[in-house]
């Protein structure tokens, strides 16, 4: 019997050796390997090194620009005008601080009514939502997600715009702000799509932060008589901040590049909307970085212009790294203040 | 501390103000998800209903009628069909090897502490946050490059000395670079998620990291690679932004007039077209073509490509699950 | 000398004086206990987890729940404060008596059963969040109007009866609960149940992390808690069942096979499985 399965071992420890050592032969399986190893290591660096490209090469075209009128562009107030009178003699002074603050206040609106509809969402569907109820939420969250900003865009200007208009637009309001030109599209438009553009991303961070959150903490919170809501909001989302919090910067990196659908519904127009306007100012049109560039996408071949599109790419790209980086180390720093040490520290 | 043995359960119930906050919290949450399905039903409703009415056989068969001046509102969506297919197509196909090898190094050949790893690691992290529009303007200005000419055609008029910088290949090159993060992210989730107990048998049977990686771990991570190229399909339909950028706003083919024939295929590529989202765009009020019921016939297809490929990433994921039982 | 075994000698002796103490009045009065379990079964969706156990559980007394991991003692304890209502697909029939409340009762807050009864579980749980806070959650949330003072008060003095206050006193509102070491991790955790003066002490394996330094210190601390508290304790650790517990439960597949004295069950167990179970678990 001990005989039979010490014999049987052998073999297999034969067939094994035979089978590492001969096997398609040891050259060929070394040199497979290797060049494996060469080539996943070039992907890697190629894929990396997109971001470099970038760089150099958007940057690089707003040079021009630069050499002309220096920084100016950045908080000259006139956009349209100047675009229009590009076209027919070189001029290099550009104003692009409307775009800078549309784009501004559209991020801003859009990250703080994601943040409080996405934490809503989010709780229902980590936490406290009936467990029957959560999965269908979560597929039509994840389908939202695909839906093309051309199409947020075309029921926003179809749809949302026209009842808008209708709604809040009276006639005594168009005398009193004659000045703005309301027509329904604008700030309060642009900021509600963006929303819902943004809102699928920040919902499956945050959820997916709240489920990180051990099982332990729960416990431990309903086992000194916490309700469930008050468990979800004293420990629960607290333990979750790190995740929620990156989750809301990176959702701002994309607000602030969204080009069509803000184009589409914003008004078209570079005008600053005004605080003093009160509730007016979500009727004021306004344009975006982003939109601009798109807008303007077809006129490139005059040197100028296409040198002030590709300042402004040049800024939203320098923004969305940073608020990557920021993403980051906002991570970092709250996990490391929660006492949690991260391994994922830069 | 001292408790009495017949009064056990002791404390005061929550007051009623903790009561009304947690009423108007639960309120709170619910609306939430509410307007979210509010929100999903809206669009799907929208479009069915004003895009079911622009679909219908010529609409599919014709390209989109050349000139503005008769209104868009005559012609089809042919063209616009076979760009985002076209485009879907070599996109894919240029970010699969790319994603598929920088996600098995980050996943499997990565010392985690070294400072290359993290360079790499922060490269492709970052590079998912740049927005579409400045990935388009890079396309623009790399492959307006001269000697990159082949890619689309020799600029015209004053910009002679630059390539025209819009293609096909340019954008989809442009369109694989954009969603590779993306792809990588979901890619590398996959083969981490290949239990480590696989690896370890292979090592015991005297594979190489490689050989191990290959005849194991990659075919345990079939589904969620699917799932990643699906996904990543999904987002090239989605895009309007690079497309509009770096395959321009002509709405037919420009490359050919009988783009369909395999002889014409190198100026498809070359040349510029559409998409079913910049087709979308063009015939929105807000575009040249100004022809909503265009727009909607349009957006309607390419939701339907969305719930496609939705509907693909939950049948790769029950089917997985399925075999795994 | 090491002061931690002194300190455990001493709170061995004294447990043994209080024990025959409290046998003696038994001779003339009947003791009331505290939680009557009758006719208990539980369900985990269609498994069966508990199978009509039936266990009186005595006032101010240690009693540990033994048996092989699975074997239904952590459903048991988590039944008592119906922590595993969060469990989906968990039901629970029978009788759990509190006093004169009924535990399992549909119409329970358990809000404020939770406040009545106390947990530890097997890996220490802080929140993520300073020691001061750790402890000072819950007292807030049970009386929202306690002024500063007062809540330092409670919270050091919690910290103090587990033993803690002296090596935290210093960096109570600085320090995360998490920087702190397993064992001092757990008690913190029990300083956190004792801080909102339950009458019932709920231990789910509470050394089963711990190193045995730490695990002694959980010991004489329970030892010396149990004049105010009723604690019941699950453990997989015989010998340590045999140190602290007056009595003893055997569980065994949902059943609970025995119960009583810890020392009758160890010397003179009644049924093969208990004596299987205690031999196998000495050899």
């Amino acid at each position: 019997m001990g005989g039979t399965t010490g014999a049987t071992a052998l073999s297999h420890a034969e067939q094994v050796g035979m089978d590492g050592l001969v096997g398609d032969g040891p050259l060929r399986r070394k040199l497979e390997t290797s060049i494996a190893k060469w080539l996943l290591l070039l992907a890697s660096v190629i894929a990396a090194s997109t971001v470099l490209l970038l760089i150099v090469f958007v940057v690089g075209q707003a040079i021009p620009l630069i050499q002309h009128s220096g920084f100016s562009w950045l908080w000259g107030m006139d956009w349209d005008v100047a675009l229009q009178e590009a076209f027919s003699e070189e001029i290099w002074v550009f104003g692009v601080l409307p775009l800078i603050v549309g784009t501004l206040l559209t991020t801003t609106g859009a990250v703080i009514m994601a943040g409080v509809i996405g934490m809503g969402a989010s709780v229902f569907l980590a936490e406290l939502g009936p467990k029957r109820i959560r999965r269908p939420v979560e597929t039509l969250v994840r389908l939202l997600a695909g839906v093309p900003s051309v199409v947020f865009g075309l029921i926003g200007l179809t749809v949302v715009v026209p009842w808008v208009q209708r709604t809040f637009i009276s006639d005594e309001l168009l005398l009193k702000y004659s000045d703005i030109p309301l027509d329904g599209s604008g700030l309060g438009v642009a900021i509600i799509v963006l929303t819902f553009m943004i809102l699928p991303f920040f919902v499956t961070v945050a959820t997916d932060s709240l489920r990180a959150v051990p099982q332990r903490y729960r416990e431990g919170g309903l086992a000194i008589g916490l309700s469930p809501w008050r468990t979800v909001t004293r420990i629960v989302i607290p333990a979750a901040t790190p995740g929620v919090t990156a989750g809301l910067v990176l959702a701002a990196a994309r607000a602030i590049g969204e080009a069509i659908a803000i184009s589409m519904v914003g008004g078209a127009l570079a005008f600053i909307p005004k605080i003093s306007d009160g509730p007016v100012m979500l009727l004021s049109p306004l344009r975006t970085m982003a939109a601009a560039i798109v807008e303007n996408g077809e006129t490139m071949n005059v040197a100028p212009i296409q040198s002030v599109l590709f300042a402004l790419a040049a800024v939203l790209l320098l923004s969305s790294l940073s608020l990557s980086l920021l993403a980051r180390v906002v991570f970092a720093r709250l996990q490391r203040r929660m006492g949690v040490l991260s391994d994922r520290e830069i | 501390m001292k408790s009495d043995s017949t009064q056990a359960v002791t404390g005061t119930p929550q007051s009623r103000g903790r009561r009304l906050s947690e009423f108007l919290g639960y309120t709170l949450m619910v609306l939430s998800v509410v307007s979210i399905v509010a929100v999903c039903a809206g669009i799907l409703g929208i479009l069915f209903w004003q895009g079911i009415h622009s679909i219908d056989w010529t609409f599919l068969t014709q390209d989109p009628n050349p000139s503005i001046a008769e209104g868009g509102s005559s012609g089809g969506v042919r063209a616009p069909i076979a760009g985002t297919i076209l485009l879907i197509f070599i996109s894919t196909v240029l970010v699969v090897p790319l994603a598929l090898g920088a996600a098995i190094y980050l996943a499997d050949y990565m010392d985690e502490r070294s400072v290359f790893t993290k360079a790499i690691r922060l490269g492709v992290e970052v590079l998912a946050g740049v927005p579409s529009v400045v990935f388009g303007m890079f396309g623009l200005a790399m492959f307006s490059a001269p000697w990159l000419a082949f890619m689309s055609s020799k600029g015209d008029g004053a910009e002679i000395q630059a390539a025209f910088g819009r293609s096909f290949v340019v954008a989809s090159i442009v369109m694989a670079l954009h969603i590779m993060p993306f792809v990588v992210k979901v890619m590398e989730e996959a083969i981490r998620s290949v239990p480590k107990a696989y690896r370890d048998a292979a090592a015991g049977l005297g594979f190489t990291k490689w050989r191990a990686i290959r005849t194991i771990v990659l075919p345990a991570a079939k589904p969620g690679l699917a799932t990643a190229v699906v996904l990543g399909m999904g987002l090239v339909a989605g895009d309007t932004a690079i497309v509009w950028l770096t395959l321009g706003g002509t709405m037919t083919m420009s490359g050919a007039d009988e783009w369909w024939l395999p002889w014409n295929w190198a100026a498809l590529l070359t040349g510029t077209g559409s998409t079913l989202t910049t087709f979308t765009y063009f015939s929105s009020p807000a575009g040249d073509g100004n022809a909503p019921e265009m727009a909607f016939g349009a957006a309607f297809l390419l939701i339907m490509i969305v719930l496609v490929l939705n509907a693909v990433v939950v049948w790769i994921g029950r089917r997985s699950s399925q075999e795994r039982t | 000398m090491n002061p931690e075994e002194s300190s455990m000698d001493a709170a061995i002796s004294l447990e043994m004086n209080h024990d025959t103490a409290e046998s003696t009045a038994a001779v003339s009065m009947p003791i009331t206990p505290r939680l009557r379990v009758e006719d208990l079964s539980a369900w985990y969706g269609r498994k069966l987890a508990l199978d009509s156990v039936a266990l009186d559980i005595e006032d101010r007394k240690i009693t540990a729940l033994i048996g092989p991991s699975g074997c239904g003692k952590s459903t048991f304890l988590r039944t008592l404060n119906r922590l595993n209502d969060t469990v989906s697909g968990f039901r629970a029939t029978g009788s759990v008596r509190l006093g004169d409340t009924e535990v399992l009762d549909s119409a329970l807050d358990v809000v404020r059963l939770r406040r009545t009864v106390g947990m530890v579980f097997q890996q220490p749980n802080p929140f993520p969040m300073t020691i001061f806070d750790n402890i000072a959650l819950g007292i807030k949330e049970h009386e929202p109007r306690i002024s500063h003072q007062a809540l330092r008060e409670r919270v050091e003095q919690s910290l103090a009866r587990a033993g803690l206050l002296e090596e935290v006193k210093d960096v109570l509102k600085r320090q995360s609960a998490l920087a702190l070491s397993g064992g001092q991790q757990q008690r913190l955790c029990i300083a956190r149940a004792l801080a909102i003066s339950p009458s019932v002490l709920l231990l789910d394996e509470p050394c089963a992390s711990l190193d045995p330094i730490s695990t002694a210190r959980i010991e004489g601390l329970l030892v010396e808690l149990k004049r105010d508290f009723t604690i019941v304790i699950v453990t997989h650790n015989l010998p340590q069942a045999r140190r602290i517990a007056d009595d003893t439960a055997f569980f065994l597949m949902g059943r609970m096979i025995e119960s009583g004295s810890t020392e009758e069950m160890a010397t003179t167990p009644q049924f093969p499985q208990t004596q299987d179970y205690f031999a196998g678990a000495f050899g």
